[in-house]
C-alpha cells in the first residue's frame, strides 16, 4: 500500500515527478542550486494549493467513504507510480540510467492521467475506456476522477444532502439527471410544455421532458417564460421574453444560438442578460438580438457624442475598454423590471436601462459608462468610519432598484430618481452640483433636479413631521461631493430592423436617470449580526433597534426579529439559558466574524428582495425600504434556507435538504399546491411530482415557478448495478407533540417566533376568533450541536393576539389548515413562520 | 538577458530568460538565486524532450500570463488546441509522455494542458479494442466481467 502522503486526491497540482522520479528530492546532491530548487519545490506546492480554488472546495467536503485510492490494488503497472524511495547512495547517473521510458500510458503520474486526462473525456469515452483492461477500468472508478469531473462538468457546489450519496460518481450521477420542473400561468407557452391550448395554467409541477439529460444548471425566468443555463454553456429559452404579441412565443424550450459558452445568465422582466467564458457582457429582448454590452470604467474619460463612432464605441477606446473588462471581469449580472445592473470583480456596480421594447427597434450596442462605488457612511452614528478594503459583493434588481451589499454586510439599495419610494432626498438636493466632472450633462442635472424637487416636496409634505431623525449625509463626503450615487446613462446606437440594410446609424444618447444610494442600517446590523455571537451582543442590538422603532415612522415598517430576548417570553428564555455555552471566536465583533464568510448571496424581483447570508439567515426586504426599515428575519434554524426567489405576488424558498416551499398568492398555480386559489401564507413543502426529488434550484417568475430537481428514488438514480443503497435524502426529525402544553400571556408582544419546528394543527374557532396551536421546540440534529443538548421543550403559543400576523401580513384565520389538507405535519425544521406585529396603523 | 539550462545528457540549453521563465519552476528558481549566470540543470529532461518544451516556449513567450482565477470556472476552459499546438504534438507516444512529464515538472501549465488534451483526444471516439491498440494495453478481462462492467456503465453509453 502506498504511503498517505502520496494520496493524489489531496493535491490539485501534481507534484512535480511524482512517479517519474520517485525520490526526486534525495537526488540533488552537488550544487546549492539544486537544493533551492527541492525546496522550490515544496513551497510551490504549499502555494499553489492555496490558490487552488477548486480544490479547496473539494476539500471542504466531507472526505468519501469509497476511497477509490485504497480501492485500487498495487498492481504492477499501478505500483510504479509510487515506488518507494530507495537509498541515498544511488548515484544520480545510476538513477538515470533505471528512469523508464514513459512508453505506457500508465507511467503517466495519477493526478495527470485520472485529473487531467481522464477528467476532459466524454461520459461515452470513459465508459468504453472503462472496459479495456481491469487497471483502466480501476482508474474509470476512482472516486478522485468523479470528484474532478464533477466540478469540472457542472459549475455547482454539491450541497449537504448530496454529499450524503457517498460517492463522488454517484453524486455526479445525481447531477447528471437533473429535471426540469415548471408550474403556473401558462399563457405564452411559458411552462415549456408545447403548445397546450386547452390547459391556460398549471398548478402542480410538471417536467419538461425536452429538458431531461440536458444538463440544465441555472434558471432565469422572465416575465411571460423562462431561461436556462446548459453544463455545456448553451442558453434555452421557451415562452416569451416581451409583452408584445409581435414576437412569437416558444412553446417548448430551444436552444438558442448565441451567446455561447455562457457563464452566467440573468433575466429581468423583459431583458435577459450573459456573460460569456471570455467575460462579455450580453443582452437581448428578443431571440437571436443579443448585442454586447460595454462597460465603461469611470475613469474614463468622457467622449462627447460626436466622437462615438458608429459603432457606438469610440474608437481606441474600444481596446482599452476590452483590456479594462479583462482586468476587472463582471461577476454578476442581475436584471429587474426597468433595470440591469452588473457588478464586476473590483466591486463596481453598472446600472442601465433594459432595451426598449414595443417599438421594434433594437440596441445595436449598449455602452454603460457609469458605475457605483462605495465611499464611506456614517449615518445615525451606525458605521462611522472608513471601512478600508469594502466593496460591493452582491447585487439584485427589483423594479426599479438594486439591493447591494458590500464585504461587509453593509447593505444598500439604489433607486432609481424617479421611483416613487425615492423619498430620502432631503440632503441631497442642496449638493447636486456636479456628481462628476461631466461637462455635457447640463440638459441631465436639469431633469435630476426637476425628479428631486418634485420627489423632496412629496416627501416634505407627507412627513415632514418625522424627517429629523433621516441622516443622508452619507451620499456626501467631507468636500459635499454626491457619493453613492447611481447614474443610469446609456448611450445607444439605434440601427434599422432590418438587418443587412446600411442605412446611416443614428446615434442618440438617452435614458439618463440619476439614482441614489442609500444605506441601510438596520439591514446592515441585522446581517452581519450571525448566530454564533453572544446573547448580550444580541441584547444590545435588540435595544438599538427599539431605540430605531421608536424614531420610526414609515407606515409600513415592519417590527420583527430578536424575539429571543424579548423578556414576555419565558420559555425561549429558558431555553437560551439551558444552551451550552457559543463558541470561543463568536465573542468577538460580529463584523470581523462574518467579514471572513462567503458573501452575501442577494435574490430580488418586483417588490421584494432577499439577503441570504452565509450563516444561513435571510433577510427579507421590499421595495419601498427605507434607512429605518427593519427586514424580516428568517433565521437559519428554521428556516435551513439556501436560496429564496419571488415571483410578483408569490415566494419561494429552497432548503438545504432539497424540499421547495412556497407561499405567497395563488397566482394561477404558480404556488404549485395544487387549487388552492385561497393562495398561502406559511411557506409550504411543494410536493406532487416533486414528492422524492431533491431540488436544487428554483427561479421564479412573474406568475409561474420552475425549479431543477434530481430524482432521488433508487431505481433511477442508482439503477444499472450499483451495489450500495442511497442514503437517506433527509434528515429525520422526531416531532413529538409534548402534552405539557403552556400558556403564553396574550399581552406579551412577541415580534418574531423563532420556530425551528414546527406543527399547525387545525383548530376550532371558539366565539368567532383565531385561534392557532403551534408547536415548536430547538432542533435536536447533527448540524446544529449548540442546540443538541438542550431539552426538546415543546411550546404551544395559543390564542395569538388578533394584530398578530403571519409572514407576509396575512390575517391568521385563513391559515388554521394546512393548505393540502393533509394533518398538517410538516416536516419539521424547516417551517418559517414569522410573527410579526402590525404596528398601530389604524 | 540569456539563461542556460542543462538537460539530463549535458547538454546546454541558452535561452532568453523570458523563454525560459514560461516554466514557473525556473522563474521562482531564478527570482530565488537573483542575478546568476551559471547553469540550471534539469535533471528529469533530457536533450530531445528540453528542444521541443524550449520549441513550444519560444512560440508561445508572447503570451499573457495565466490568472489563477481562470481556471475558477471549468465552463470557461475549452477542450480545442491551437492550430500550432496541434502540429507541435505530433510526436511519436513516447515523446508525448515525455513532454506530459517534462511539462509537469517545469511547471508550464499550458503545455501540460495541450499535452493532456493530446492524450484524452487519442482516447476519444475509439472502441475499447482501438484504445488497447493506440496504448499497447492488454485485454486482461473474462468476457463475464466484460459484460458486468457493460452493464454498469449503461447510463453513460450515449453520453
Amino acid at each position: 500500500m502506498r504511503p498517505r502522503g502520496h494520496r493524489p486526491a489531496k493535491s490539485g497540482r501534481t507534484r512535480p515527478l511524482s512517479g517519474f522520479l520517485p525520490n526526486a528530492d534525495n537526488q540533488f546532491d552537488t550544487s546549492i542550486c539544486r537544493a533551492r530548487t527541492g525546496a522550490q519545490e515544496i513551497e510551490q506546492n504549499e502555494t499553489t494549493q492555496d490558490k487552488d480554488t477548486t480544490l479547496s472546495t473539494i476539500e471542504d467536503l466531507d472526505d468519501p467513504p469509497l476511497s477509490s485510492l485504497s480501492s485500487l490494488g498495487p498492481t504492477s503497472s499501478l505500483s510504479t507510480w509510487f515506488e518507494p524511495t530507495t537509498s541515498d547512495s544511488t548515484t544520480l547517473q545510476q538513477r538515470r540510467q533505471q528512469r523508464r521510458k514513459p512508453t505506457d500510458i500508465f507511467q503517466l503520474p495519477f493526478e495527470i492521467l485520472v485529473g487531467q486526462i481522464l477528467v476532459i473525456l466524454q461520459l461515452s469515452d470513459l465508459a468504453r475506456l472503462a472496459l479495456v483492461s481491469k487497471a483502466m477500468q480501476q482508474l474509470c472508478q476512482a472516486d478522485y476522477l468523479w470528484q474532478r469531473k464533477f466540478f469540472h462538468d457542472f459549475h455547482h457546489r454539491p450541497n449537504r444532502t448530496l454529499k450524503q450519496l457517498g460517492s463522488w460518481k454517484r453524486i455526479y450521477q445525481a447531477m447528471d439527471r437533473v429535471e426540469v420542473y415548471t408550474w403556473g400561468s401558462n399563457s405564452d407557452c411559458r411552462l415549456g410544455y408545447g403548445r397546450t391550448p386547452k390547459k391556460f395554467y398549471e398548478s402542480v409541477p410538471k417536467r419538461i421532458r425536452k429538458l431531461d439529460g440536458a444538463g440544465i444548471l441555472e434558471l432565469a425566468p422572465t416575465g411571460w417564460g423562462c431561461h436556462a443555463l446548459d453544463k455545456n454553456g448553451n442558453v434555452w429559452a421557451w415562452g416569451r421574453i416581451m409583452e408584445t404579441n409581435a414576437i412569437r412565443s416558444d412553446a417548448m424550450p430551444r436552444m438558442l444560438k448565441r451567446p455561447r459558452n455562457v457563464v452566467q445568465i440573468a433575466a429581468g422582466r423583459q431583458v435577459v442578460l450573459a456573460v460569456d467564458a471570455s467575460g462579455r457582457l450580453w443582452q437581448w429582448c428578443r431571440e437571436n438580438k443579443a448585442v454586447e454590452v460595454t462597460l465603461a470604467p469611470q475613469t474614463q474619460q468622457h467622449y462627447p457624442a460626436s466622437l462615438l463612432s458608429t459603432t457606438g464605441i469610440p474608437e481606441g477606446l474600444a481596446a482599452s475598454l476590452t483590456e479594462e473588462r479583462d482586468h476587472d471581469p463582471v461577476e454578476q449580472i442581475t436584471a429587474g423590471w426597468d433595470i440591469c445592473a452588473a457588478l464586476t470583480r473590483s466591486g463596481k456596480i453598472y446600472a442601465w436601462r433594459p432595451p426598449l421594447t414595443a417599438d421594434g427597434r433594437y440596441q445595436h450596442r449598449v455602452y454603460v459608462e457609469h458605475s457605483v462605488q462605495l465611499k464611506e457612511q456614517g449615518p445615525d452614528g451606525y458605521e462611522a468610519s472608513t471601512m478600508d478594503g469594502d466593496k460591493f459583493v452582491g447585487i439584485a434588481a427589483g423594479t426599479d432598484y438594486v439591493v447591494a451589499v458590500t464585504s461587509m454586510e453593509k447593505v444598500y439599495v439604489f433607486r432609481r430618481l424617479d421611483s416613487p419610494h425615492y423619498n430620502h432626498a432631503n440632503a441631497i438636493l442642496s449638493t447636486l452640483a456636479t456628481p462628476r466632472g461631466a461637462s455635457h450633462n447640463h440638459q441631465h442635472h436639469q431633469h435630476h433636479h426637476r425628479a428631486s424637487r418634485h420627489h423632496y416636496h412629496h416627501h416634505h409634505h407627507s412627513h415632514n413631521h418625522h424627517h429629523h431623525h433621516h441622516h443622508n449625509n452619507n451620499h456626501m463626503d467631507a468636500s459635499g461631493q454626491l457619493q453613492n450615487y447611481m447614474e443610469f446613462e446609456d448611450r445607444i446606437v439605434f440601427e434599422p430592423e432590418v438587418e443587412g440594410c446600411k442605412q446611416e446609424r443614428v446615434l442618440e444618447i438617452k435614458g439618463r436617470l440619476l439614482g441614489v444610494g442609500l444605506y441601510l442600517p438596520i439591514f446592515s446590523e441585522a446581517l452581519s449580526h450571525t448566530v454564533t455571537e453572544t446573547y448580550e451582543e444580541h441584547d444590545q442590538w435588540e435595544r438599538r433597534q427599539r431605540h430605531h422603532r421608536r424614531q420610526s415612522w414609515h407606515p409600513s415598517t415592519v417590527s420583527t426579529d430578536t424575539a429571543l430576548t424579548s423578556k414576555s417570553n419565558g420559555n425561549l428564555q429558558q431555553q437560551l439559558s439551558s444552551m451550552p455555552p457559543l463558541p470561543a471566536h463568536s465573542t468577538s465583533s460580529p463584523l470581523i466574524t462574518s467579514s471572513f464568510s462567503r458573501p452575501t448571496t442577494l435574490s430580488a424581483n418586483f417588490q421584494n428582495f432577499a439577503l441570504h447570508h452565509s450563516s444561513g439567515k435571510v433577510l427579507l426586504g421590499k421595495h419601498d425600504v427605507q434607512s429605518d426599515t427593519c427586514p424580516i428575519v428568517l433565521d437559519r434554524l428554521l428556516t435551513n434556507a439556501c436560496q429564496v426567489e419571488f415571483g410578483d405576488h408569490h415566494q419561494g424558498l429552497l432548503t438545504e435538504d432539497g424540499q421547495l416551499r412556497t407561499w405567497g398568492a395563488f397566482c394561477e398555480g404558480a404556488l404549485g399546491h395544487g387549487d388552492l386559489r385561497a393562495g398561502c401564507a406559511i411557506p409550504t413543502v411543494v410536493e406532487g411530482p416533486l414528492k422524492n426529488r431533491f431540488v436544487i434550484k428554483v427561479g421564479m417568475g412573474g406568475w409561474q415557478s420552475a425549479c431543477l430537481a434530481i430524482d432521488m428514488s433508487e431505481d433511477r438514480t442508482f439503477g444499472g448495478g450499483a451495489a450500495a443503497t442511497p442514503p437517506e435524502c433527509t434528515e429525520q426529525l422526531d416531532l413529538s407533540i409534548n402534552n405539557s402544553i403552556r400558556k403564553v400571556p396574550e399581552e406579551s408582544h412577541i415580534h418574531t417566533l423563532h420556530l425551528p419546528s414546527l406543527q399547525l394543527l387545525p383548530h376550532p374557532r371558539p366565539h368567532g376568533r383565531s385561534l392557532q396551536h403551534l408547536t415548536w421546540r430547538y432542533p435536536h440534529t447533527a448540524q446544529h450541536p449548540v442546540h443538541s443538548s438542550s431539552a426538546p421543550t415543546v411550546t404551544v403559543k395559543e390564542v395569538l393576539p388578533p394584530t398578530t400576523t403571519l409572514m407576509v401580513g396575512e390575517p391568521l384565520h385563513t391559515h388554521a389548515s394546512h393548505p393540502s389538507g393533509s394533518e398538517a405535519t410538516h416536516s419539521p425544521r424547516s417551517i418559517a413562520i414569522l410573527l410579526r406585529q402590525v404596528q398601530d396603523i389604524v | 538577458m540569456t539563461v542556460i539550462l542543462v538537460s539530463s545528457d549535458n547538454q546546454d540549453f541558452k535561452v532568453d530568460k523570458e523563454v525560459a521563465e514560461r516554466s514557473i519552476l525556473i522563474k521562482n528558481m531564478l527570482e530565488d538565486v537573483g542575478e546568476s549566470d551559471s547553469p540550471i540543470p534539469l535533471p528529469n529532461v533530457t536533450s530531445a524532450v528540453l528542444t521541443k518544451v524550449i520549441e513550444y516556449c519560444e512560440h508561445h513567450r508572447n503570451d499573457p500570463v495565466q490568472v489563477p482565477e481562470e481556471t475558477d470556472d471549468p465552463r470557461k476552459r475549452s477542450n480545442d488546441i491551437e492550430e500550432w499546438d496541434m502540429k507541435f504534438m505530433q510526436v511519436d507516444q513516447e515523446m508525448l509522455f515525455e513532454i506530459i512529464l517534462a511539462a509537469n515538472y517545469l511547471d508550464i501549465k499550458p503545455l501540460l494542458d495541450v499535452g493532456c488534451k493530446t492524450v484524452a483526444n487519442i482516447i476519444k471516439g475509439k472502441t475499447p479494442e482501438e484504445i488497447r491498440k493506440a496504448f499497447n494495453i492488454v485485454n486482461d478481462f473474462t468476457p463475464e466481467e466484460e459484460a458486468q462492467i457493460k452493464k454498469e456503465n449503461e447510463w453513460a453509453e450515449d453520453r
